[in-house]
């Protein structure tokens, strides 16, 4: 059996990506109840650079509507990509992105954000 | 010897008319003077059936045309404006008590403007031939109860009647015809023969004498002409002095049977046999009379209706394409099929659209219909590779091409053009909003000089394909608009949320905030319901399903009752009301157990503006409830029912809870 770093001392690290700076304050608030420790970002290029600096990193939560290049579908794919063990959450406030367009095991959640989804959501994937 | 009837169409099972569509011109009655006998049915059904209009409706290739009527100015009406139309179709008695209700009729020109038509009945009017037209009967105010059972009949026996008078009118037409040719026949035996030659070779119909040939068992097996006129030369495009002294088969091999033995069968029957028949070698219709003379001999007296054949073959098109882009909302789907009813009408090999890019250098080709025999089409086209046709394309002018090998304008592209295997070209411009945009076309494996009537056909229904582009543009435009506002709607409600989250957090309890967030999440999941209905209207299990799913309760939840249309109002109420009891049912009710299930069934009672939705919450398999004692925002919701008004009766049972709810109908479809 591997052990996966979460296990081995300290708490499992979540990164936050949101642009908006209220919402991303409350998806930080729902992540640190529940007990993971956070990382935050304003956009995608944001977040890749923190993930090549950072290689604890275990649950990427992500809007899809930012500014910049790459939205968080885009990111969203890169993640699944370039650090495949990483688990994925994509949220937006738009119309919900078809299965298709979600890297595979990927979990998508509507805003706004049922906090308890949440929750249960990020230990489900971190079991 | 086919029968009058589109035989392609019916192949690509596209022909909804069943009727024989030419029947009506067997009559010879269209655009006659008035005539008593038809007025007097027009004017007995208005009094029997108290209304101020009443009509003899008969359907044409490309109208209605009216042989009697009362309380009405025009003698004719296009097809669109024609309700009759659909009495011939189903060949049924139609009564339609508001016409701005169904959707057969209400866009039709005369509901929607002048005169402002709101009841119709219409007997139809049934020959032996299909249904021509229909006996009706027209208001300008709604009749919610329709006819009377004594009226519907009374409307039912004058249809017959007037179809008496129509028969009569015909067998009258054609004694004089029988006469006509009889006369003929016997100047045969009473003239001399260069006179009786010259009687029958200087009439315009064809007319052939002939003699049926029997085998030694005395079965006729072929016919022989023993003399044709001039005018059958050219209506059946075989030199006349040929033909004389031989047999049909041996002039036209692969002659259709009925025309053998169908004809020459009239020596054995002795009647006179009327036809209309295609030659399926030349593809050419023909109508007459086919009578015996004595002996084995008979005479044959026909003319060419093609034209009127491939009219009313045209005319179906036409419709079959108005009731496609009425039904499907101009789909992809929807052109290609549009595509072959437009390809098959003119007897193209190839029909498609096409559509200008940005730049218009280029036109993208839908696949389209075509024959097997032709290369796919599908795909992007430089319109420089196909000679000088872009220019007159942009400007909206159609172009017509007999032989792109020879025509100016195409002769230099010559083999672009065979690649495709077009020789003859129809190209339609379609404007929308003042651009050429769209081009409808047409083209044929051979050289072919299009007819007018062809061309006008085929603008006719690129006309109708604007229509139907246009419509579903426009709705693209307003999906993207729709899901924007949600978009922002949604994100609107996450900041709130959010701010409320932060600004109360330490002064409320986690458990109002909680219930809060969740309460702003129905409402998210309400506006998904409504983006989905174009925010005209929800469906109710869409409304259902979102709230279930936000609370993650859906898969506990039986949901079943009809299609209902919610307006935005009641979308947004019941989405609280239902997260409301089922939150409630998570804490307390059956969803707090976990093999206790709820059901969720609806109804609606009466019809019309009486209607009324009742909506049934129960709950099984939980703990026993008891009525909360908290009035709390919570059950304030659930008083105030589906659409805000009240109407709500709560139980608490030994099985668990019960709830109903009603409200009218029309306020839950309010906007």
């Amino acid at each position: 059996m591997i052990i996966g770093r979460g296990d081995v001392g300290g708490s499992v690290i979540v990164l936050i990506v949101e642009d908006e700076p209220l919402q991303r304050l409350d998806m930080i608030d729902i992540a640190e109840e529940a007990g993971f420790e956070v990382l935050e970002a304003h956009d995608a290029d944001h977040a890749i650079a923190l993930l090549e600096k950072r290689t604890d990193v275990r649950l990427v939560l992500t809007d899809i509507d930012m500014p910049g290049a790459m939205d968080g579908l885009k990111l969203a794919a890169a993640v699944r990509r370039r650090w495949p063990p990483i688990k994925i959450i994509v949220t937006t406030a738009g119309v919900a992105p078809v299965q298709a367009d979600l890297p595979n095991g990927a979990v998508f959640l509507p805003k706004p954000l049922n906090h308890r989804r949440v929750i249960e959501t990020m230990n489900r994937l971190m079991a | 010897m086919d029968v009058v009837r589109p035989q392609r169409f019916r192949q690509a099972d596209l022909m909804v008319d069943e009727t024989d569509s030419g029947a009506v011109l067997r009559y010879a009655i269209l655009d006659t003077a008035p005539e008593q006998g038809f007025d007097d049915l027009t004017a007995l059904a208005s009094e029997i059936c108290d209304v101020p209009t009443a009509l003899v409706s008969l359907l044409d290739s490309d109208r209605q045309w009216f042989k009697a009527k009362v309380g009405f100015e025009p003698r004719q009406t296009g097809l669109d404006s024609s309700v009759c139309r659909h009495v011939v179709r189903e060949a049924t008695t139609i009564v339609i008590p508001d016409l701005t209700k169904d959707e057969r009729t209400r866009d039709n020109p005369l509901v929607t403007g002048k005169p402002g038509i709101r009841f119709y009945a219409g007997a139809p009017l049934a020959t032996c031939f299909g249904v021509v037209g229909a006996l009706c009967v027209i208001d300008t105010v709604p009749r919610p109860e329709g006819l009377t059972l004594r009226q519907r009949t009374s409307l039912e026996r004058l249809a017959r009647q007037a179809v008496l008078l129509l028969e009569a009118r015909r067998d009258s037409m054609d004694l004089r015809e029988l006469l006509a040719a009889q006369s003929g026949a016997d100047a045969a035996l009473s003239v001399s023969e260069g006179r009786w030659r010259q009687l029958y070779r200087n009439m315009d119909q064809g007319f052939i004498y002939a003699r049926a040939l029997r085998d030694k068992n005395g079965v006729i097996y072929d016919w022989r002409y023993e003399d044709v006129n001039k005018a059958w030369g050219s209506l059946v495009g075989i030199d006349a002095d040929f033909v004389r002294g031989r047999t049909i088969r041996e002039v036209i091999p692969e002659i259709e049977e009925e025309w053998v033995t169908g004809l020459a069968r009239v020596v054995d029957t002795h009647n006179p046999a009327r036809f209309t028949s295609r030659v399926g070698s030349s593809n050419r219709w023909y109508d007459g009379t086919a009578q015996w003379v004595g002996g084995d001999d008979f005479t044959v007296i026909f003319h060419e209706t093609t034209a009127r054949v491939e009219a009313v073959r045209r005319r179906d098109a036409l419709l079959v394409l108005g009731d496609m882009i009425r039904d499907s909302l101009g789909t992809a789907d929807m052109l290609a099929k549009a595509a072959e009813v437009i390809g098959v009408a003119v007897d193209a090999s190839r029909a498609t659209i096409g559509e200008f890019d940005h730049n218009r250098e280029r036109i993208a080709v839908d696949a389209g219909w075509a024959l097997p025999s032709m290369p796919p089409i599908g795909g992007s086209y430089r319109f420089e590779d196909y000679g000088r046709i872009r220019e007159k394309l942009v400007q909206g002018e159609t172009l017509i091409i007999e032989d792109v090998e020879t025509d100016p304008r195409t002769a230099d592209a010559a083999a672009d053009w065979r690649a495709l295997k077009a020789r003859a070209v129809v190209n339609i411009p379609v404007k929308v909003e003042g651009r050429t945009t769209i081009v409808l076309i047409v083209h044929r494996e051979e050289p072919y000089a299009w007819t007018e009537d062809e061309v006008a056909f085929l603008r006719n229904a690129a006309d109708r394909l604007e229509t139907a582009i246009a419509r579903r543009r426009e709705e693209e435009r307003q999906d993207v608009v729709n899901k924007e506002i949600a978009h922002r709607l949604k994100n609107s409600l996450a900041m709130t949320q959010a701010i409320a989250l932060q600004t109360l957090r330490g002064d409320a309890s986690s458990a109002g905030l909680e219930a809060f967030a969740a309460r702003l999440q129905s409402l998210g999941a309400a506006h998904d319901a409504l983006t989905m209905g174009r925010w005209k209207a929800a469906v109710l299990t869409d409304v259902l399903a979102g709230v279930l799913d936000s609370v993650g309760v859906r898969g506990r939840c039986d949901i079943s009752g009809p299609e209902i249309a919610m307006g935005s109002r009641a979308s947004m109420s019941t989405s609280l009301l239902i997260h409301e009891l089922a939150t409630n049912a998570m804490k307390y009710g059956a969803l707090s157990s976990e093999k206790g299930r709820v059901s969720i069934e609806w109804r609606v009672d009466g019809v019309d503006d009486d209607g009324e939705l009742i909506l049934e919450w129960t709950e099984r398999g939980g703990p026993p409830t008891v009525a909360s004692t908290r009035k709390g925002f919570g059950s304030r919701l659930v008083r105030l029912g589906l659409v805000g008004t009240g109407g709500s009766t709560v139980r608490y049972d030994q099985t668990g809870l019960k709830a109903c709810f009603r409200a009218s109908l029309s306020q839950v479809e309010q906007a």
